[in-house]
C-alpha cells in the first residue's frame, strides 16, 4: 500500500500512520479506526513523506 | 377358478438365465420385473427392465450398479438413520445429513486413517474434541474452547497464542515487511511508535513483546506501554535519545 495516514500531534509535530499490507482493510478504513477521535487527517501518497528523518520532531502538519 | 401349474411347466417356461429386462422369475403381466441370473453363483432382481440388487459369487450386496467394490456397495443416495457396527469402510461417502461416532480414546480414536488405528480423532469428554497420533493425545479443544496441544511440552496443557504481530523497518521510508491482526503503525517520531491492531484485545491486560535492532546492534534499551485493548506505543532509546531502528519486531500474547 503506497499511501500514508498523516495527522498533528498534540506536541506539535505530525504522525504518519502506516497502514500494514495484510489486514484487508482499506486505506479509508484504517483512517477511520486508527487516526485518533476528532483528529484533521490527510492522505497521502507515501513520496511524499521525507525519508530522511535526521529531523523527524520538527516535522509540521500542515493543513 | 385357481391355476394349477403343473412342476414339469415351470421347468420348460423358467430361463435359467435371464436379464434385467426379461428376468427369469416374474409376475404375472410384469415381465420386466424380477429375478435373473447375470453370471455364476450370482443373482440379481431387476424393477422395470433395470437392475437393482445384485449378490455375486462372493457373497458382496451391490445396490444399484453391477460392480462391487466390498461387502456392500450402494451407488446412489441412502437416507434414514443407520448404525454401522464393526469397522466399516465407506468410499467416499456424500453425507447431507449428521453422522454420529463413539466416543474413542487416544489409542483407538473413533475417526481414523485406515491401517492406522491408533492415529484419529476422538471425544474424550461432553464437548471435548481430541486428536491422537501413535495411540497418545497430542491436542484437544476442551469444553471452554481452549486450544490444548502437546508439541514437546510433555503433556497436553494450553497453548496460549500470539494475537499479533508485526516487522517494521524504522528508518528512511518506514514500512511494515510483514503482520498478523495488525491494521497499521504509526509513526510518531524518533524511536517511537503505535502499533494499532485489527481486532482488539479483550482487555488491556494482554502482555506485549518490542525487540528493536540495527542488525549488529542490540543494546537499545526499550519500553512498551499498553494504550488500550487495540493499541500498543513502542519506544527505542539508547540512553540520550529516541532512535529509529532498522528491525522492530513487537508480538502481542494473551
Amino acid at each position: 500500500m503506497n499511501q500514508r495516514i498523516i495527522y498533528p500531534t498534540d506536541e506539535g509535530g505530525v504522525a504518519v500512520i502506516v497502514p500494514a499490507p495484510e489486514c484487508g482493510l482499506t486505506i479509508e478504513q484504517i483512517a477511520a479506526k486508527d487516526v485518533p477521535a476528532g483528529k484533521p487527517y490527510q492522505i497521502v501518497d507515501v513520496a511524499d513523506i521525507p525519508s530522511d528523518r535526521t529531523f523527524r520532531n520538527a516535522w509540521e502538519y500542515q493543513a | 377358478m385357481a391355476s394349477i401349474i403343473k412342476v414339469d411347466q415351470i421347468e420348460t417356461d423358467v430361463n435359467l438365465t435371464g436379464s434385467a429386462s426379461a428376468p427369469s422369475l416374474y409376475p404375472m403381466n410384469d415381465t420386466n420385473t424380477g429375478v435373473f441370473f447375470p453370471a455364476a453363483d450370482t443373482v440379481a432382481i431387476s424393477t422395470g427392465g433395470t437392475e437393482r440388487l445384485r449378490v455375486n459369487s462372493s457373497g458382496n450386496l451391490v445396490v444399484t450398479g453391477t460392480t462391487s467394490l466390498s461387502n456392500v456397495t450402494v451407488s446412489g443416495t441412502v437416507t434414514g438413520t443407520y448404525t454401522l457396527g464393526g469397522t466399516p469402510t465407506i468410499a467416499s461417502p456424500t453425507i447431507t445429513g449428521t453422522t454420529s461416532f463413539p466416543d474413542g480414546s487416544a489409542s483407538a480414536p473413533s475417526i481414523f486413517r485406515a491401517s492406522d488405528t491408533n492415529t484419529g480423532v476422538f471425544f474424550p469428554a461432553a464437548d471435548t474434541l481430541a486428536a491422537s497420533t501413535g495411540g497418545s493425545e497430542r491436542m484437544r479443544i476442551d469444553s471452554s474452547g481452549n486450544f490444548q496441544f502437546n508439541s514437546g511440552y510433555g503433556s497436553v496443557a494450553t497453548a496460549f497464542g500470539c494475537r499479533a504481530w508485526v516487522n517494521f523497518n524504522g528508518q528512511g521510508t518506514v514500512a511494515i515487511r510483514a503482520s498478523g491482526n495488525v491494521s497499521s503503525i504509526t509513526d510518531n517520531g524518533e524511536g517511537t511508535y503505535t502499533v494499532n491492531l485489527s481486532t482488539a484485545m479483550p482487555d488491556t491486560n494482554y502482555c506485549g513483546l518490542y525487540t528493536p535492532g540495527n542488525g549488529n546492534e542490540a543494546t537499545f534499551y526499550t519500553g512498551l506501554d499498553i494504550i488500550s485493548s487495540s493499541a500498543a506505543k513502542v519506544i527505542n532509546f539508547n540512553g540520550s535519545a529516541r532512535v529509529d531502528a532498522l528491525f522492530n519486531c513487537v508480538a502481542f500474547f494473551r
